[in-house]
């Protein structure tokens, strides 16, 4: 291990109360401890190395639902992340396509779309004209995001180009809830929020009982203290049913980004239906979308639809 | 079967546990090894994993009270009756301890295997049905409380009662107990099962209920892991109701604890228990399920509590403090850890119409929260309703002596009286209509105390109980000294003659009790 992951994320604090098991999805499907945050923070106040989990690390969705209810508050996604990262064949991250210099980001509210909102051009345009934003022609921001969560270092250099443009803007909107964690830490005086919080200004008022509303989980989880009460109000004042669990964190049935969807995905959605047995389903995260339709008996439709 | 004992010849403790010589209670030593090797290779011919990687062992070196250390040899995931069954027949063949673990929220190393196989029975975690006719559940034994509670919501219901943590498991409560703020109503978990599927030590697969093999079902329940694994049960469930919560504060332990006797024999709350911030702010809580039992509550018995409410005891404080300004320090202290407590007890966002939905969320969180550290001591004294008060002050007198700063948690336990299920259990002999426990948990914050520190500390606390003849909720692993003494040596023997005729080999959770 070639930084201090103890005193990056406090694993040392973990107590091992299992509090994180109770939400993780890896959890519900292995039933396995070494394969949670719980097992990986155990195992290396044990005297593990990385490669003795690797496995584990590798298997984690990066949902942060662990994150998000954990009592003694252990840094687990950082954890997580500084595992892969110390893993030996791990490597600096590629530089992958950058937006042109004729993007400009400088004064602008960016929506960061991500591979499956560009597969939907009409739900990306109906989007960013909702929300009066500007679109990148690259997901140079949220690849970065998610090379630095599959444990690649980042190149001091990307980073720094990327950043720069980016932080011109007059804000983020995140439809890849994942990356807002990094947006958070690498802008922190820009306001950087998940898709759902950006649209329900707009799009609450079509929201009713009935309606399963389904948070995109990586956002809802990075910022979940302040999120919980935004998102109560939101169903006190509809009257619509919130997909998250009984600990008030969101599980997501949708995988992690670049990993297919599996009959995994599909058993967690059936499981969040089938506790509200709903008349229509509405979602925030653009890859849930075709998840949730493929098996829901009821309409499926994206938040940004409702306005 | 003329198998010999795994461990040479158990020695049910030995002098060490006699009040006069000094007892410094340490880990078992760790078993030999013998057999392992042909064990482990046994039952991967059957198609078991067990895995003896390093890292998967080191996740079960301890359990929640961090104290007690030990590393099996091998570890599996309990997946089916079947397998554990298997398990269970290799263990005697091949004399290799089984240590069961569930949640593994024992503190004194109960679930700590020294050396042979840790069996996780959280890998058997499904519900299997619900019946909402009969308000009865059939889950695997492995699950946690949290999620049977999460799929009871599903169709409305909710479990009885279960401990203040979601993350111990249905099986391993039920050979524990299970005390809920509620169990003054309801009684322990243990005393919710309706019937169990169990492997028992030798590894035949039984059904029992009070009516079908009836003297397997009180053998097992509140059996300390000794006479079988359970691997299914079938709960009573109840329908799921928001609470509501109101407390009344006292500056005497000593009238809370009557006030709490006297709301029990009333059955004046659903929900009642005792939560201090050492003995100076001492929270008389109690919860209603209904609008008619509160309104009937404040009609009829709050007139007749001594305690306060919020206001009216914030200035009595106020006063106590202004008096003693040396004492400013603990006093902020209180206000500290009053401002942080409270907002976790009503979060907003498990609250509905001023209820609170979720409690066993609640609860729990703030458990973690406020109680949970990498070490835990909580030494308890389970009584009697005539021994409570004395063995409850007397406890405090001794959490004084060692701790700055630490919470007594006291409830009481509605029986079933004569159930041969309470011998040799939390419940105390002579309890008769209710027991009462009270745990003592020092805060040990980031302070460093010596293991010898902590032990002497919960020793002196079970002298308690050995001299007041009570009982003990964490009596076994590393405090098995005491049983012994708090029930004497003929009960013990006839327990013991028991478990060898049930276990020849004496291979199901070693070290345990025996
Ligand atoms: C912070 C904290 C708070 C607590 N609060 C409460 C509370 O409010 N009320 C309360 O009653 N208790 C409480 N406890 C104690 C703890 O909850 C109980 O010991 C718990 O119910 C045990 O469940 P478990 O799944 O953790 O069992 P484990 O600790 O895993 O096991 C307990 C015993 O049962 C055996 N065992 C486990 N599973 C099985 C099985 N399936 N078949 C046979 N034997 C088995 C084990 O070998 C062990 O001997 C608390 C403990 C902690 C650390
Ligand atoms: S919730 Fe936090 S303290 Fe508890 S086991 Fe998980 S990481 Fe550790
Ligand atoms: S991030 Fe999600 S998948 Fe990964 S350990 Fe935490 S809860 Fe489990």
């Amino acid at each position: 291990m070639d930084q201090d992951i103890t005193a990056v994320t406090g694993f040392g604090n973990c107590t091992g109360c299992a509090v994180c098991l109770l939400t993780c999805p890896v959890w519900r499907r292995t039933h396995d401890v070494l394969m949670t945050n719980c097992g990986r923070t155990r195992a290396l106040q044990a005297g593990a190395a990385p490669e003795d989990l690797e496995a584990s690390a590798e298997a984690c969705l990066f949902c942060g639902a662990c994150a998000a209810v954990c009592p003694s508050g252990v840094d687990t996604l950082s954890l997580t992340a500084a595992l892969r990262a110390a893993l030996p064949q791990k490597r600096m991250t590629a530089g992958r396509r950058r937006s042109p210099a004729s993007f400009t980001y400088a004064g602008r509210t960016v929506l960061l779309p991500g591979p499956d909102l560009r597969a939907d051009a009409l739900l990306l345009e109906k989007l960013a004209s909702l929300l009066d934003a500007a679109v990148p022609p690259c997901d140079e921001l949220s690849d970065l995001a998610a090379d630095l969560d599959a444990g690649l270092r980042a190149d001091p250099e990307r980073l720094r180009a990327v950043t720069a443009a980016a932080g011109e803007a007059s804000g983020l909107v995140a439809a890849e809830g994942f990356a807002l964690r990094h947006l958070r830490k690498w802008f922190p005086a820009l306001p950087s929020k998940g898709l759902g919080e950006a649209l329900l200004g707009r799009c609450r008022g079509g929201l009713r009982p009935g309606d399963l509303y389904v948070v995109d989980a990586r956002a809802f989880n990075s910022d979940r203290g302040r999120l919980i009460r935004l998102y109560d109000a939101l169903r006190q004042e509809t009257g619509c049913a919130l997909s998250t669990s009984l600990q008030r964190a969101a599980i997501p049935a949708g995988p992690a980004r670049g990993t297919p969807r599996s009959a995994d995905s599909e058993t967690q959605a059936r499981w969040v239906l089938g506790r509200f047995r709903p008349r229509r389903v509405v979602v925030e995260s653009p890859s849930e979308l075709g998840l949730y339709g493929s098996v829901a008996e009821v309409p499926v439709l994206h938040l940004g639809e409702l306005a | 079967m003329n198998t010999p004992p795994a461990e040479p010849a158990a020695d049910p403790m030995a002098a060490e546990s006699l009040p006069e010589l000094p007892r410094q209670q340490t880990n078992p030593s760790r078993w030999n090894g013998a057999g392992w090797a042909a064990f482990a290779a046994h039952l991967r011919s059957r198609g078991i994993e067990i895995s003896e990687k390093r890292p998967a062992l080191a996740v079960y070196a301890t359990d929640s009270g961090g104290l007690a250390c030990g590393m099996p040899h091998g570890v599996a995931l309990a997946r089916s009756t079947e397998q554990v069954s298997e398990i269970m027949k290799a263990a005697q063949k091949y004399r290799v301890p089984v240590t069961v673990k569930g949640g593994g929220l024992t503190t004194e190393g109960e679930t700590v295997a020294y050396g042979g196989l840790l069996l996780d029975m959280r890998g058997m975690s499904e519900v299997l049905s619900i019946d909402k006719a009969a308000l009865t559940v059939r889950t695997q034994a492995g699950i946690y409380w949290h999620s049977l509670a999460e799929a009871l919501r599903r169709e409305g219901l909710d479990y009885l009662s279960a401990p203040l943590n979601m993350t111990s498991s249905v099986g391993g409560t039920l050979q524990v107990g299970g005390i809920d703020v509620n169990s003054p109503r309801l009684g322990c978990s243990a005393d919710q099962a309706v019937s169990l599927k169990v492997v028992t030590p030798t590894g035949e697969i039984k059904e029992c209920s009070e009516t079908e093999d009836p003297e397997l079902f009180e053998r097992v329940l509140l059996g300390y892991g000794q006479f079988g694994i359970v691997t299914e049960a079938v709960m009573r469930v109840r329908r799921f109701t928001p609470i509501t919560m109101r407390y009344f504060y006292y500056s005497s332990i000593v009238e809370a604890m009557e006030d709490l006797k006297m709301l029990v024999r009333g059955d004046a709350a659903d929900y009642c228990g005792i939560l201090t911030i050492m003995d100076k702010a001492v929270n008389l809580l109690v919860a209603f399920d209904s609008d008619e039992r509160e309104r009937a509550f404040f009609r009829t018995w709050r007139k007749e509590l001594r305690g306060h409410g919020e206001a009216g005891f914030a200035l009595r404080m106020a006063v106590h403090y202004a008096l003693r300004p040396w004492k400013l320090p603990e006093a902020l202290y209180l206000l500290s850890r009053k401002n942080a407590m409270q907002p976790e007890f009503f979060p907003s966002h498990h609250m509905e119409k001023g209820k609170i939905v979720d409690r066993t969320v609640v609860f729990s969180n703030a458990v973690w929260k406020f109680w949970g550290g990498r070490r835990m001591v909580i030494p308890d004294l389970a009584t009697s309703e005539e021994k409570f008060v004395e063995a409850i002050v007397r406890g405090n007198e001794v959490c004084r002596k060692y701790f700055k700063y630490y919470t007594l948690y006291c409830v009481a336990i509605k029986l079933r009286d004569g159930l041969p299920r309470y011998e040799l259990s939390c419940i105390p002999p002579d309890a008769r209509g209710y027991a009462y426990g009270c745990e003592f948990e020092p805060m040990l914050g980031g302070a460093e105390y010596s293991r010898d520190y902590l032990q002497s500390f919960k020793n002196e606390i079970y002298d308690i109980g050995a001299e007041m003849k009570t009982s003990y909720y964490r009596f076994g692993g590393v405090m098995k000294g005491y049983i012994r003494r708090a029930f004497g040596d003929e009960l013990v023997d006839r327990h013991l003659a028991l478990k060898r005729e049930a276990d020849p080999a004496m291979v199901l959770n070693p070290d345990v009790i025996f």
